[in-house]
């Protein structure tokens, strides 16, 4: 039976959402030291796969397929496709198939495999299955992990989490709020197990900085900097949304 | 056949007497051995440090914590020293001192959340108990809270499951206080305890080790200065904003990878408006 796209696009919302909760738990679960945390949502990974077991069913991925299942359901995919067993409705697919119980549903897509219950969810995506968000020391630290050379330029991710901000970082108030703005990222303060961290956002609309970073290309009066378009002001460029 | 005199069958009834007095009394007094009797023994000792804390209503507590965390593809080692406010079934209030430094409350329906040092404050919802909001903590907003299994209406439940297993260590003094040593392994966690031997049977160790991730991570708790049956009015669980400050989102979890914006924009991480 093939997947109509109403159904494959539900694949991969159920994917998307399930593998974002997932790895939202499995990153408490390992870091916390909490023996109910960890025995609620545990997950595994060795270099031949992972596995992720929630209170309402598991997850399990290995380079030659991936299955998943809850009381209500099961899913697996392998290279050959996928099969869907459950008492909801299935939709088996070349690109994904799932599953949906009253309890829970399970899917499993190019991008993972995921089952999400009420209480839970247990997922296995193609990031990393340690989940959660990585936080960097600093810029220097994150280039690194990134594969940049100090000095060479090149955009941080936006959502990346830095300890501490760049040292020429300066200030920049839109709308009450206070960015920190260095070289084209625009950084805000943001809580992250406990502490505050600097997370690099999207340039604010309606931000000022005084000189446009390096590599931008302009016209008339507005330039673009990668993604980012700025419009010439008295006081310097600011943040336009892309006409 | 030589017949026994009545003296001496009164003495062989006081040895034999005696003989069972001192069996009984080694019983009584030895270590379990077996497996099944180390559980039972350590599900015993457990049990009864659970339901200590578990039918106070009020209790405050201080924690110094050492742990690792991954920062940046580094192992770095974080300290933290808490005090802690309980009043069950829906009030916590805390103030976290060391490499971290946080205070904050839940008031039965929200949890916030003040830096001091940075000027900053947030607040998400919490959930109708302080059960359901350490869940709630754990699961979806990454805030450690190494006692926090300690914290829940059972603590015996928090800490052991269907698929644990293990029981009483032996007898360990710690910081000079005589202690009951537990220990059980989890597919996804070990831990060890340590009990206070005389006394209110309290806490006075916490040793986790969490095996979900790719390199094991331990935690190490100490506990001191248990006080129960302290006041805990309504004030201590909703402190006033300071003024000026700043607020901020909490980051939850999601897949991040390290690689240029010029490639992809999408959000790495989120910041739940509640």
């Amino acid at each position: 039976m093939a997947a109509t796209p109403s159904n494959r696009n539900w694949t991969r919302s159920a994917i998307a959402a399930g593998l974002s909760a997932a790895l939202a738990m499995q990153a408490t679960g390992g870091l916390l030291g909490q023996a109910r945390a960890a025995r609620r949502g545990a997950s595994v990974q060795t270099e031949e796969g992972g596995a992720a077991v929630g209170r309402r069913g598991a997850a399990v991925k290995t380079d030659e397929g991936a299955a998943v299942a809850t009381r209500r359901g099961a899913a697996v995919k392998t290279e050959e496709g996928v099969s869907t067993v459950n008492r909801g409705y299935q939709s088996p697919a070349g690109r994904g198939g799932v599953a949906v119980g009253e309890d829970a549903a399970v899917a499993v897509g190019p991008r993972g495999a995921v089952v999400v219950g009420e209480e839970g969810a247990a997922a296995r995506g193609r990031y990393s299955y340690r989940g959660g968000v990585a936080v960097y020391e600093d810029n220097d630290a994150w280039r690194t992990a990134a594969g940049i050379a100090i000095g060479v330029a090149g955009g941080i991710a936006i959502g990346t989490l830095l300890a501490k901000p760049p040292a020429q970082a300066a200030p920049v108030t839109v709308s009450s709020t206070t960015y920190l703005y260095e070289n084209g990222t625009f950084y805000t303060k943001a809580m992250h197990e406990g502490q505050v961290v600097y997370q690099v956002v999207e340039p604010p609309p309606g931000a000022i900085i005084p000189t446009l970073p390096a590599g931008c290309t302009s016209n008339g009066g507005t330039s673009q900097c990668g993604t980012t378009h700025y419009k010439k002001v008295e006081s310097g460029y600011q943040v336009v949304a892309p006409k | 056949m030589e017949s026994v005199t009545p003296i001496t069958r009164v003495r062989m009834r006081v040895a034999l007497i005696a003989c069972v007095a001192c069996l009984v009394g080694a019983s009584c007094s030895r270590e379990p051995t077996t497996p099944e009797a180390r559980r039972q023994r350590g599900d015993e000792i457990v049990r009864r440090m659970s339901d200590h804390l578990a039918h106070a209503r009020t209790f405050s507590v201080e924690t110094t914590d050492v742990r690792t965390r991954a920062r940046g593809g580094k192992e770095v080692t974080v300290r933290t020293t808490r005090r802690l406010t309980l009043r069950r079934p829906d009030r916590l209030a805390f103030n976290v001192t060391g490499d971290i430094n946080l205070r904050g409350w839940y008031d039965g329906s929200k949890l916030t959340f003040v830096a001091d040092k940075q000027k900053v404050w947030a607040r998400v919802n919490g959930a109708p108990t302080i059960d359901d909001t350490l869940d709630r903590l754990a699961d979806h907003l990454a805030m450690p809270m190494p006692m926090a299994d300690f914290l829940y209406s059972s603590p015996y439940e928090s800490l052991i499951g269907t698929k644990s297993s293990g029981g009483y260590v032996g007898r360990e003094t710690i910081d000079g206080v005589p202690c009951l040593h537990v220990a059980y392994t989890h597919p996804a966690v070990d831990w060890d305890l340590w009990v206070a031997e005389q006394g209110d049977p309290l806490p006075k160790k916490f040793r986790i080790t969490s095996k979900t991730s790719t390199h094991p991570r331990t935690t190490e708790v100490m506990f001191d200065k248990w006080t129960f049956g302290v006041e805990a009015p309504d004030a201590t669980f909703a402190e006033a904003l300071p003024e000026g400050y700043e607020r901020i989102q909490v980051v939850v979890g999601k897949p991040q990878t390290a690689k240029s914006t010029a490639s992809s924009a999408a959000p790495a991480a989120s910041s739940p408006k509640e």
